[in-house]
């Protein structure tokens, strides 16, 4: 088996990411995180994590911004991301965030590299564990 | 068949991309749809061999999704094949019934998918080609059941006129000659009669009347339903037409040993604009509903202003009134009390018979609160009776508007919850009762024993309520609430006063509302009738808005809050001290933005607030954060104060609730 998969988290909130930083450090992932959009993309960029798990609203750069600028680098592109949601009307994201996803992989043509996935928070410590892990098989990731 | 063609129908676009690529490098033919209803259209246009459903979709489960392409004759024949969460997989057999074709749990490795996609077309095939007769099935057919389907849908709607119509004519005709024998009734009751005679004319008379309003409640109903019923708007007196209904159903009430008693809250402005007529018949229908299912005990009818920006009456938006009817009758049950407000179910069938005459006037005070803008609900439990509430928004005669605003807002949000009361009663013994009452629950009360005394106490000291006798020695209660009340006119205030009256005869009520009290009590007074009476003024310190929906009991919702964290205990207690530390600050930072009306910093701090509290279970406190959110996105910050002073309760709540370790203790024991 090679090395555990490395997650990095990307939310304002603290709460949220000290519960999901738990759940997968006790599912064994090596688990990193940022406070703010900017701060993960730097530490995107740096540490080259496997999945990132992105807040869409966040101040200053939202989560469709990083992830579009993760997409954009060939350096980021190939990451998984886990977009969490909060928004009210949850029909009308899930359909936005669909279609979101939808182009986002037909551009990248295949599933081999930035696979996108969304989660309506609050977040349950299960319902991240799973996609966590599909998303991480989906990105070739050996699970 | 070679190459087959599979739906997969699932909202989560990773695993419905995950297991496409898995059917296509197997040759099949794949297409996505995102949920139920795009599913359902996608089955009947592609007719595919094979549909992948997921269970968990939003706007149409899979279940639903199963059971409307079962019932399809163009997709009833598909195969399907169900997603389930591990949790599903082992009572799903049951919830699909027969016909059921395979199941697989997520997440599920590769090839079982495979598997199971094979088993069922295969199955699906030994079946003796079911499966492709569907996929013949001839055009004149499908256009069969179309016109058949049309067809009934029209033949509905004609019946349903027809059935308003005849209702109208028949309650015409039969109200004329009802009348008839009342008025004969009338004429025989004024002649020199036995007592026995009387006994039976008095009987025929009471059951012609119980037959009148039946019609009545009939036609009106018709009239509703055909849509021919128009509001009016004229100026009425909000207070007298509570009054008044009330008054009329008093007898009603007596009859049967109830009490019936009504409280006003003293925001409430009297000069309103509206449909009086139709506003007492809801109430009406309400009152005598709960006279009717209750054997014992009381009725009370409330009345309260639901609070709103003053921004929102100025600019002629009138005024929201929350009215409930509360019962100790029979109560109902959780699965009818959708049910009871239903109109035709209840009008015909078996329903009649087991809920007697209310179908008719629960539908009918439905539609009538609906005509005013407002809702109406119930909160009820069996054997323990019952609440009706509704709400109905009324405009607003120009100065009083103004003056209640002035008057009632502040002092209503300030009140704190224990009040000092202050207690003018002349009788020693009445004296006693009142002080333990009130302070066995928390009040601070001064009792004095006449009116005279009453206002020097209420000139020199800060009181919240008085309870106030009508008949004392040197200054009666009227006298004393009077002049309270002129006083108060220059100070621009108004201190509750209740009345307490030996006698629950109707000129006293008048008088003690005349004088400016603002609800009263008959003597002796219950502990449980008084804190009943004084509870809107409680009720109002903690609140400041109205419970609109019911509110939900406990501040947290543990099972929720675990379930975030998969139980871990230790991990769900850091997660609050770090949450509830925030809270204070983003609730600093809404304030401000709510100030400066800044929609953006409104919505973003309310959200934030929103994640903080979802994540620990305080689900109603996420709520409200949630309505302040909406108000912030949608730029509109009517009574943003008012939920501001709601969420911070909330918070309050839920810290208090996390506060006390007995939580954990509720975790382990369950």
């Amino acid at each position: 088996m090679s090395r555990q998969a490395r997650i990095l988290i990307v939310d304002d909130d603290k709460p949220t990411v000290m519960i999901i930083s738990s759940v997968l450090q006790k599912q064994g992932y090596e688990v990193h995180t940022a406070y703010d959009g900017q701060a993960g993309l730097e530490k995107a960029r740096e540490i080259k994590p496997d999945l990132i798990i992105l807040d869409i609203m966040m101040p200053i750069m939202d989560g469709y911004q990083v992830c579009r600028r993760l997409q954009s680098d060939p350096d980021t592109a190939r990451i998984a991301v886990l977009m969490l949601t909060a928004k009210g009307g949850i029909d009308e994201d899930v359909k936005r965030n669909y279609e979101f996803a939808t182009r986002v992989k037909d551009r990248l043509q295949g599933f081999d590299s930035g696979a996108v996935d969304f989660l309506t928070k609050p977040v349950k410590a299960k319902d991240v564990a799973l996609r966590v892990k599909s998303l991480l098989w989906a990105s070739g990731f050996p699970v | 068949m070679a190459l087959e063609k599979v739906l997969i129908v699932e909202d989560s676009p990773t695993e419905a991309l995950l297991a496409r690529l898995l059917l296509e490098r197997e040759g099949y033919q794949v297409s996505l749809a995102s949920d139920g209803k795009e599913g359902l259209v996608k089955a009947a246009e592609e007719k595919p061999d094979l549909i992948i459903l997921d269970t968990i979709m939003p706007r149409m489960s899979g279940y639903e999704a199963y059971h409307k392409l079962r019932v399809d004759p163009r997709t009833a024949d598909i195969p399907v094949l169900m997603l389930l969460t591990d949790t599903e997989a082992t009572d799903t057999p049951h919830r699909l019934g027969h016909g059921a074709d395979t199941y697989i749990a997520k997440p599920y490795a590769p090839p079982l998918l495979l598997a199971g996609v094979k088993e069922v077309t295969r199955t699906a095939s030994l079946d003796g080609g079911n499966h492709s007769e569907g996929e013949s099935q001839p055009a004149e057919e499908m256009q069969w059941y179309r016109e058949e389907l049309e067809k009934a849908t029209r033949e509905a709607e004609a019946a349903k006129r027809a059935k308003s119509e005849f209702l109208s004519t028949m309650s015409h005709e039969l109200r004329t000659p009802l009348y008839e024998i009342l008025g004969m009734t009338d004429l025989a009751l004024d002649t020199e009669l036995t007592a026995e005679q009387r006994a039976y004319l008095t009987t025929a008379k009471t059951s012609t009347n119980a037959l009148l309003a039946i019609i009545s409640d009939i036609l009106e109903f018709a009239e509703l339903e055909g849509g021919q019923l128009t509001l009016v708007a004229e100026d009425f007196d909000l207070w007298l037409a509570v009054e008044k209904t009330v008054e009329i159903m008093a007898p009603h009430a007596q009859e049967k040993g109830l009490k019936l008693s009504y409280h006003i809250a003293p925001e409430v402005p009297k000069g309103l604009v509206g449909d009086p007529v139709r506003l007492r018949q809801a109430l009406t229908n309400l009152i005598g509903n709960a006279i009717r299912f209750t054997e014992q005990g009381e009725v009370a009818v409330g009345v309260e202003e639901v609070l709103s920006a003053p921004t929102q009456k100025e600019a002629g938006e009138g005024v929201k009134l929350h009215f409930h009817v509360r019962d100790t009758g029979i109560g109902i049950p959780a699965d009818k009390q959708e049910m009871i407000f239903e109109t035709f179910r209840q009008a015909d069938g078996s329903t009649t018979r087991q809920y007697g005459s209310i179908g008719l006037g629960l539908a009918m005070a439905k539609k009538l609160v609906e005509l005013m803008d407002g809702r109406i609900w119930v909160e009820s439990e069996v054997g323990q009776g019952s609440t009706f509430h509704f709400t109905v928004r009324l405009g607003c005669q120009e100065k009083t508007a103004q003056d209640t605003i002035k008057a009632a807002r502040p002092a209503a949000l300030e009140q704190p919850l224990q009040l000092r009361i202050l207690v003018a009663e002349d009788s020693p013994t009445n004296q006693l009762i009142a002080r333990a009452n009130l302070t066995k629950v928390g009040h601070t009360v001064q009792v004095v024993e006449n009116g005279q005394k009453a206002i020097e106490a209420w000139e020199k000291e800060d009181f919240d309520l008085i309870l106030m006798d009508i008949s004392m020695p040197k200054m009666d209660g009227l006298e004393a609430t009077r002049i309270i009340r002129e006083k108060e006119k220059q100070a621009g205030r108004h201190i509750p006063i209740v009345a307490m009256t030996a006698f629950a005869l109707k000129e006293y009520r008048e008088k003690s509302l005349a004088a400016g009290m603002d609800a009263y009590v008959s003597k002796p007074v219950s502990a449980e009738e008084l804190h009943r009476t004084i509870e809107p003024f409680l009720r109002r310190a903690d609140l400041g808005g109205l419970p609109e929906p019911p509110r939900p009991q406990p501040p947290v919702d543990l099972n929720e809050a675990l379930e975030v964290v998969d139980g871990d205990v230790d991990l769900l207690e850091a997660v609050t001290g770090v949450s509830l530390t925030e809270c204070p600050e983003h609730i600093a930072v809404l304030q401000e933005a709510l100030a400066r009306q800044d929609a953006p910093g409104v919505e973003a701090a309310a959200h934030r607030l929103k994640g903080v509290l979802g994540n620990i279970g305080g689900l109603t406190a996420r709520e409200v954060a949630q309505r302040l959110e909406t108000m912030g996105e949608e730029g509109n910050f009517d009574g943003g104060q008012v939920v501001l002073a709601e969420l911070e309760a909330e918070i309050e709540r839920v810290a208090a609730f996390y506060s006390d370790p007995g939580w954990k203790q509720t975790v382990a024991e369950s």
